[in-house]
């Protein structure tokens, strides 16, 4: 077991061709592995167009207590191995409770104030020829609320593959907190490992986005609800990225309608408001998207229906636990 | 006068060659797209002051870091060759463009997932290289060592950018040229602001959301808000040495929906400006 609180390991190896995972968390962090699926689920799935079907794995990131706690600590290491497709799920919005000032945590006592805020990091390794999709429900930080996750997946060579999502609400809407949380903080790095002899190896940076939202400072969101960026890179997931791409080569910027409007469910889809950029560094290919739209329900479908191509990878079983 | 001020007149010039008049900063595809119009009140977040207000704030935390520690660096290393023994400066040379690699390879892997933004960044800070190279370091008072080590990191970083083996983005290369020209970091930092501002500005006349005179209003009123990024940004370096660095805040966006229309400006039915 991991020694310090809310710290987890995630390890997926695939062994001649069978799954081996190793999972273990410590509270308040949980980690949750349903075995519901093995290999067979893949390789049933003939329109992969992977020459060897990856072999599924699937877990739940959850916590004790719904949410993040004031002065909380979520350290995640995470190993895709060669062969296998994992995915990272939580169930439910991962809630970001008020910030107390002057209050820890858990028994993380320390003297530095910023060591005074709650904290989420995953640090991610995808090893040549896996793949790795981070598929949470949406963060949503409370009234008041300080938050900082940190992610770094390490991608090992052009043929590992991953799919990031990273998004956020603007808070408790049906109480009426909108945008009303103290500091939002997420830094999303991609490396790219690369060997360089038999015991070293180097690895650059190949993607760093951090965006910071502080409660002074919010400029441009008021009529939004739900923020997402994704992160759509490597031969795996190449499928979904084009989903992407060619929507967004279609696509004619029209004029923009005010959201106050917008009643109806298909309404708020349309409202969705999107971009793509491509990404082709050191060997790492794919796309960013980002979407924004007036209500995260209507942003989730957007989302869902374009991973459709995803199915084909995961295999049916392992799929329906995200798209159910 | 003293050169200084001198220096910062020209570097302040709307007609500075760096072709700074194709970048709108997203200003463009957020028109089009509808996150800012021409009648919502000024100061309302779809208003141009809004935008302005909003993408200055983005600059200030996400590019000001850069060319600050591009500045710094470079300085340091320029006095340190003062009292040093490295007569031909080539020592010098060397460790300044393996500092500015550095951080200018950093701030690629910020844009690397906003093509548009990433695109327009190139463009203007080799722009500006370019006008180094071929303008300033041909000065008389770029002829002492000083001057000859500047030169000469300015001449391999195109000859590298050539090569795509350096990047050369707007904000690292003005730090470095600021440096090398000998401008102070405070007015290096303002002026890196004001650019910014104006270049939005002049989109917006450009692009009809406002007219010459009243930008210049609107201009004028700007200041406190640049005064105040720049006292909440100007002690910012970028630190990139470290997982825990490169985890941390010295460098950050703050306008999320500001990269999402940047990212649509391909997708514009016509457009005049590049980004």
């Amino acid at each position: 077991m991991p020694a310090s609180p809310g710290a987890g390991i995630v390890d997926c190896q695939v062994v001649a061709g069978r799954l081996c995972q190793a999972v273990s968390s410590a509270y308040p962090l949980k980690i949750i592995a349903p075995h519901a699926f093995g290999a067979a689920a893949a390789s049933s799935s003939s329109s992969s167009s992977l020459p060897h079907p990856l072999v599924p794995a699937a877990c739940y990131l959850m916590s004790y207590g719904g949410g993040i706690v004031h002065g909380d600590r979520i350290h995640v290491d995470v190993r895709a191995g060669t062969g296998c497709a994992l995915m990272l799920l939580t169930q439910g919005s991962t809630k970001v409770f008020r910030h107390r000032a002057g209050r820890m945590g858990l028994k993380q006592r320390s003297e530095s104030v910023s060591d005074d805020q709650s904290f989420q990091t995953i640090l991610a390794h995808v090893e040549p020829g896996a793949l790795l999709c981070l598929l949470p429900d949406p963060v949503t930080c409370f009234k008041s609320a300080v938050y900082s996750q940190r992610q770094a997946v390490t991608l090992h060579g052009p043929t590992a593959s991953v799919l990031l999502l990273d998004w956020m609400t603007s808070g408790r809407m049906s109480r009426g907190e909108r945008w009303a949380f103290e500091k939002y903080f997420s830094v999303n790095l991609i490396l790219n490992q690369q060997p360089l002899g038999p015991d070293s190896s180097s690895s650059r940076v190949v993607i760093r986005d951090a965006l910071l939202l502080e409660h002074s400072s919010l400029h441009s969101l008021h009529h939004l609800d739900a923020f997402a960026l994704m992160l759509v890179l490597g031969p795996a997931v190449a499928a979904v990225a084009q989903v992407f791409r060619d929507e967004h080569r279609a696509q004619r910027i029209k004029p923009f309608r005010p959201t106050a409007t917008a009643s109806d469910f298909e309404e708020d889809e349309r409202q969705i408001r999107w971009s793509v950029s491509e990404v082709d560094e050191h060997g790492i290919c794919g796309v960013a998207v980002r979407a924004a739209g007036p209500s995260t329900e209507a942003l989730k479908t957007w989302i869902k229906r374009r991973l459709a191509p995803l199915k084909s990878v995961m295999g049916d079983a392992a799929w329906s636990m995200y798209a159910n | 006068m003293d050169a200084e001020t001198w220096l910062l007149w020209l570097l302040a010039d709307s007609q500075l060659p760096t072709g700074g008049f194709v970048a709108s900063g997203g200003l463009e595809a957020a028109l089009q797209a509808g996150l800012v119009s021409e009648n919502a009140p000024d100061g309302a977040s779809g208003s141009l002051i809004g935008f302005i207000r909003g993408s200055s704030h983005s600059q200030a935390h996400f590019a000001l870091p850069f060319c600050s520690r591009v500045y710094e660096i470079a300085s340091e290393r320029l006095e340190a060759m003062a009292s040093s023994g490295d007569d031909e400066g080539n020592g010098t040379a060397a460790l300044i463009l393996a500092d500015f690699i550095a951080a200018d390879s950093h701030h690629h892997a910020m844009l690397s997932s906003n093509r548009v933004a990433m695109r327009a960044s190139a463009a203007q800070g080799g722009g500006l290289l370019s006008l180094f190279n071929r303008g300033y370091a041909q000065a008389a008072t770029m002829e002492d060592r000083r001057g000859r080590v500047c030169a000469s990191v300015g001449k391999e970083l195109q000859r590298l950018a050539r090569l795509g083996e350096a990047k050369t983005h707007w904000p690292t290369v003005f730090g470095f040229v600021c440096a090398a020209l000998g401008v102070s970091l405070v007015s290096t930092q303002q002026l890196y602001l004001f650019q910014f501002v104006r270049q939005i500005f002049s989109a917006a006349i450009r692009l009809n959301l406002v007219g010459p005179l009243r930008a210049q209003t609107l201009q004028c009123d700007m200041h406190p808000h640049i005064r105040h990024l720049l006292a909440e940004c100007a002690g910012k370096r970028v630190a990139f040495s470290s997982l825990e660095d490169m985890f941390g805040e010295s460098a950050v966006y703050t306008e999320p929906v500001l990269e999402l229309y940047q990212g649509m400006h391909d997708r514009l039915y016509s457009r005049i400006f590049n980004s």
